[in-house]
């Protein structure tokens, strides 16, 4: 158990190198394609001439690739000095870098914008999951019932609708709608949970309802298809000839055999929660990860992108990894084997 | 005259009739058509048969196991005087684990892999006894202990994985016991086993029997399963009875031509091996299209001894000799006798 | 019927299966829509002749007042403008759609062929040799499954837009990076699930019968493997390319995919996303023809493996 569990962190850790280094490789492809000077991504357009070969200078440019990133990397543990030509900064330990467009550690920007993406993963979650499991429990029990068509049908609809357009579609009705309809008439503004948690909660309804149709009903669908296939075991048949109740055939008997695929799935659905992130938050401008990210790779700000990055690879491996865990915990055949 | 080992008592369950039907895309699927049978209280009675016979259908008919299914369910299933058929759910989930149980055939898929096998046999005494956790438990290990599995309170918490196909189906039936019910079902318990785990198994079921009293329905397309355990016999084909016996008076005296076929393609270590083992050729009809006659006819190698055909056209009944026997044959009784290949 | 074996009519898995699926009604008015989608998008030009709109700008009809939205409710519907114009510009939406279109459904059909080509090599190989190939390639699938896929687009055709021409309709080379882009993101879960497959067929009896036979690697993996994966390849690709135009909206929404007065649903959404709440329909038809292609696209492919494989049902 235990190699196993350090397999998997060495396994996720390369993950997090892997990204690090094609996101680092991506903008040294940049200036070769375009012919703009490298300080540009540190800098931006109004650098100078004698500013861009300081910072040329103090990033190493002329090194060798693998020393550039290495000098990036060991700055995470080691903390690092850095200059734009114009000012000295000192980035303390764990340096993820230093944007020079904002004068601000990329490290202090993440951590700001992490709680709102945090809060609105989560919450968008633990929405999908309840109402997604659940509406496919309740269709494979009903099958071929009003309830289990309604719910195919609007789970098919659901997995085609993109989270943007649910998320322009919301904020018209909510705050250009019809009148019983504006239930923020003054726009939907991300108000920090310390702050106004009321207010948090209501500002974060619309998003999470953008993020969570579109997975609970790609959920209801699986939900639904693993409790059918589950409900013709032989053991669920075991259950029946026992005299259980069908509440505890289905509750406890099926229910637990769904929940390890289920897990397996959130896993792999992590990476494209965070894509789903990006839209959202950009469109209902809340200042989160996705956001953040958004507006570096669009300005071109090479320290944040590099920092934004890793982070979002951190945070996806480490899902899975946890998910991994989880998965080891509800099936005791993988937990021996390992 | 064979000797009747079974005082003739009131059956426990009574069978008339039963039909079993699935409504498919290609038509009706009969498969269990017209059956009629009885088991004695504490009687073991083998029901035989081919893949496809009917008789695993039978017993989960037994169960109302079908009512979830698409399956037609029609005649007469009386358990105590009660006719399961018509039963109310309610009921019937009383009985079910209580007073009838079932054992299935793969004991690996039939436990949920995701619950230790002591929660899952202290479950099944718990849905009919309203005693306390611990005492479930101490029942649980009670009966995995008494059907054979070694340290019971440490295996308690183990997983179905972990035990061997002999020990789970030990597990199956600690969990079809553990309420002691009145009649076990035990459909194909063997099967699915090490030939030295099939015979400790079908002990194990007639000690239990012995103990508990239990009246036992094994369902096998086994004869030699059914010559080690059973009191009678019924023997099935394409969903119907063709013969019926006590078990001495079916492997000394067997009267179906089809019989005759099963026994002819069983090993035995007492035949020369130079005797060929003679398989029924063919294949069994499908159970969309019975035919009309017998359905045993396209493979019987005697329905030329039959005057006019009769065979093809016309189904034989079954008919009870009133001592317990009964077969379903156009041959004479007379016919049967000098036909039958000669007992070894 | 009669007898007892009645023969049966000797019928090949694939018209079975195109048995099924004619008779499934959901699939067959998905694959109408689909076709008529298609054909409009091909179309393109002749459709907006015969409707006597175009993509010219019409200034003339756009409020001064109203700081360049269109004049007249509903974004400016009109019987010349059955869908109304586009705010800022005064083109014609509906001529935007059909042009828009074709790039969409280039983009995701091109990137669909790419994933599944690099997707069934992929999985063919990692399925058919396992050992350290299998490891090296399910580890590479896994890690790119890890990946920000959303992040790293961005940032390549923010990086690689650098390189192409804006301006003008020189989005050629752009709708190329959006499908190598786009295409490459899409390829491992294509890959694992041939992957799966592969290990599944490898057990068979008639590999293992070609391979008794001293059939080369390569002759099992042509006439014995990769044949029998032809359905599952077809229903996944069918899956895979409502996926895809979803991809492709997503980077245009955001501004680093198709770039004006290029167009594409994308793209017109994320024009929209600036304005919808001025103007909701010109919003609403661009998003409303997405959802109904991607949901064609998915209910096609449910009746394709529910056709091919029918207990999954």
């Amino acid at each position: 158990m235990l190699r196993y569990l350090l397999g998997r962190i060495a396994g996720a850790l390369t993950v997090v190198v892997v990204v690090s280094v094609v996101t680092f490789a991506i903008f040294q492809l940049a200036p070769r394609l375009t012919g703009a000077n490298m300080a540009f991504y540190y800098t931006g357009k109004s650098t100078s001439e004698a500013q861009a070969a300081a910072v040329a200078q103090k990033f190493g440019f002329d090194k060798p690739l693998p020393e550039q990133y290495w000098t990036f990397m060991s700055g995470i543990v080691a903390g690092r000095d850095l200059s734009d030509g114009v000012t000295e900064v000192r980035c303390p330990a764990p340096c993820l870098g230093y944007s020079f467009r904002q004068n601000r550690p990329v490290l202090e920007m993440i951590g700001e914008a992490f709680p709102v993406t945090l809060g609105l993963t989560l919450g968008a979650a633990v929405l999908w999951l309840l109402f997604g499991v659940a509406a496919g429990v309740l269709s494979a029990v009903r099958r071929g019932s009003v309830f289990d068509r309604l719910a195919t049908a609007v789970a098919l609809i659901g997995v085609s609708v993109p989270e943007f357009f649910t998320g322009m579609l919301l904020i018209y009705l909510l705050t250009s709608g019809p009148a019983w309809l504006r239930l923020y008439p003054d726009g939907i503004n991300y108000v920090p949970l310390t702050e106004d948690p009321v207010g948090w909660f209501a500002a974060m309804v619309p998003p999470w309802t953008c993020l969570a149709l579109l997975f609970a009903a790609l959920y209801a669908r699986l939900t639904r298809a693993t409790m059918l296939e589950t409900l013709s075991e032989d053991y669920v048949r075991t259950a029946w000839a026992k005299g259980l109740p069908p509440r505890t055939v289905v509750g406890r008997h099926g229910l637990r055999a769904v929940l390890p695929p289920i897990v397996t799935l959130v896993g792999l659905d992590v990476g494209a929660l965070l894509g789903g992130v990006v839209l959202v938050e950009t469109l209902f401008s809340f200042p989160g990860l996705g956001r953040l990210a958004y507006r570096a790779i669009t300005s071109q700000d090479l320290p944040v992108i590099m920092g934004v990055t890793i982070v979002g690879a951190l945070l996806i491996v480490c899902a899975n990894l946890i998910v991994d865990l989880l998965y080891g915990v509800l099936d005791p055949r993988v937990r021996n084997a390992r | 005259m064979p000797v009747e080992t079974t005082p003739p008592a009131d059956p426990l369950l009574s069978v008339r009739d039963l039909r079993v039907q699935f409504p498919t895309d290609d038509g009706l699927v009969r498969a269990v058509d017209g059956l009629s049978f009885d088991v004695a209280p504490g009687e073991i009675v083998g029901v035989v048969g081919e893949s496809g016979s009917g008789k695993s259908v039978t017993g989960q008919a037994i169960l109302g196991l079908l009512r979830r299914t698409r399956a037609r369910v029609t005649g007469e299933i009386r358990f105590d005087g009660r006719d399961l058929v018509t039963a109310p759910e309610a009921e019937l989930r009383r009985l079910r684990g209580a007073e009838l149980a079932m054992v299935f055939q793969d004991p690996l898929s039939a436990l949920h892999p995701y619950y230790t096998v002591g929660s899952q046999v202290s479950e099944a005494y718990r849905v009919h006894n309203r005693v306390s956790k611990r005492a479930a438990r101490e029942r649980a290990v009670q009966m995995l202990d008494r059907v054979g599995i070694p340290e019971p309170h440490r295996r308690y918490g183990a997983y179905p994985h972990e035990f061997s196909g002999g020990m789970r189906q030990r597990v199956m039936i600690a969990m079809a016991l553990v309420c002691t019910p009145r009649l076990l079902i035990a459909d194909e318990p063997t099967t699915a086993l090490d030939v030295t785990v099939q015979a400790q198994i079908l002990e194990l079921l007639g000690d239990l029997r012995d103990e508990f009293g239990s009246a036992v329905l094994l369902v096998t397309h086994d004869l030699g399963v059914v010559a080690e355990t059973c009191d009678s016999v019924v023997v099935m084909y394409a969903g119907q009875c063709v013969e019926q016996a006590g078990v001495e008076d079916l492997f000394a005296r067997p009267q179906a031509p089809y019989t005759w076929g099963l026994l002819g393609s069983m090993p035995r270590v007492d035949r020369d091996r130079r005797d060929r083992l003679a398989p029924i050729g063919g294949q069994p009809p499908s159970l969309l299209a019975i035919p009309p006659g017998c359905a045993f006819e396209p493979r019987c190698g005697y329905h030329e001894e039959v005057p006019e055909s009769r065979c093809v056209d016309e189904r034989p009944a079954l008919v009870h000799d009133g001592q317990g026997r009964a077969v379903r044959c156009h041959l004479t009784a007379g016919q049967r006798l000098t036909l039958r290949p000669v007992a070894p | 019927m009669t007898g007892t074996q009645a023969p049966q009519v000797a019928r090949s898995p694939a018209r079975l299966a195109w048995r099924r699926l004619r008779r499934d009604r959901v699939a067959v008015a998905s694959a109408v829509a689909l076709a008529v989608i298609v054909a409009l998008s091909a179309g393109a030009p002749v459709v907006c002749a015969l409707l006597g709109i175009d993509t010219e700008r019409h200034i003339e009809l756009l409020s001064i007042d109203n700081v360049g939205f269109p004049e007249g409710a509903f974004g400016g519907m009109s019987a010349d403008h059955p869908l109304g114009v586009e705010p800022k510009t005064g083109r014609d939406l509906l001529a935007l759609l059909l042009y828009g279109s074709r790039t969409s459904l280039l983009i995701a059909l091109g990137a669909t062929a790419l994933s599944v080509v690099l997707g069934v090599a992929f999985g063919l190989c990692a399925g058919y040799f396992r050992g350290w190939v299998d490891s090296v390639l399910s580890r590479t699938m896994d890690a790119l499954l890890a990946f920000p896929v959303l992040l790293f687009s961005i940032a390549l055709l923010v990086v690689l837009g650098g390189v192409t021409p804006t301006g003008g309709n020189g989005n050629g080379l752009r709708i190329a990076v959006l499908i190598l882009v786009i295409g490459f993101f899409g390829f491992p879960y294509v890959g694992r699930l041939v992957r799966g497959q592969v290990i599944a067929l490898r057990q068979r009896e008639f590999v293992e019968a070609a391979r008794a036979l001293g059939a080369s690697d390569r002759r099992i993996l042509g006439t014995e493997i990769l044949p029998n994966l032809v359905s599952p390849i077809l229903v996944v690709a069918t899956l895979t390319i409502p996926t895809r135009i979803l991809a492709e909206a997503a980077l245009s929404f955001l501004g680093v995919g198709i770039q004006p007065p290029g167009t594409s649903w994308g793209q017109l959404l994320g024009s929209a996303s600036h304005v919808f709440t001025v103007t909701p329909t010109y919003m609403l038809f661009p998003g409303l023809t997405v959802v109904v292609t991607v949901l064609a696209f998915n209910l096609l492919g449910d009746g394709l493996r529910d056709a091919f494989d029918p207990k999954t049902n």
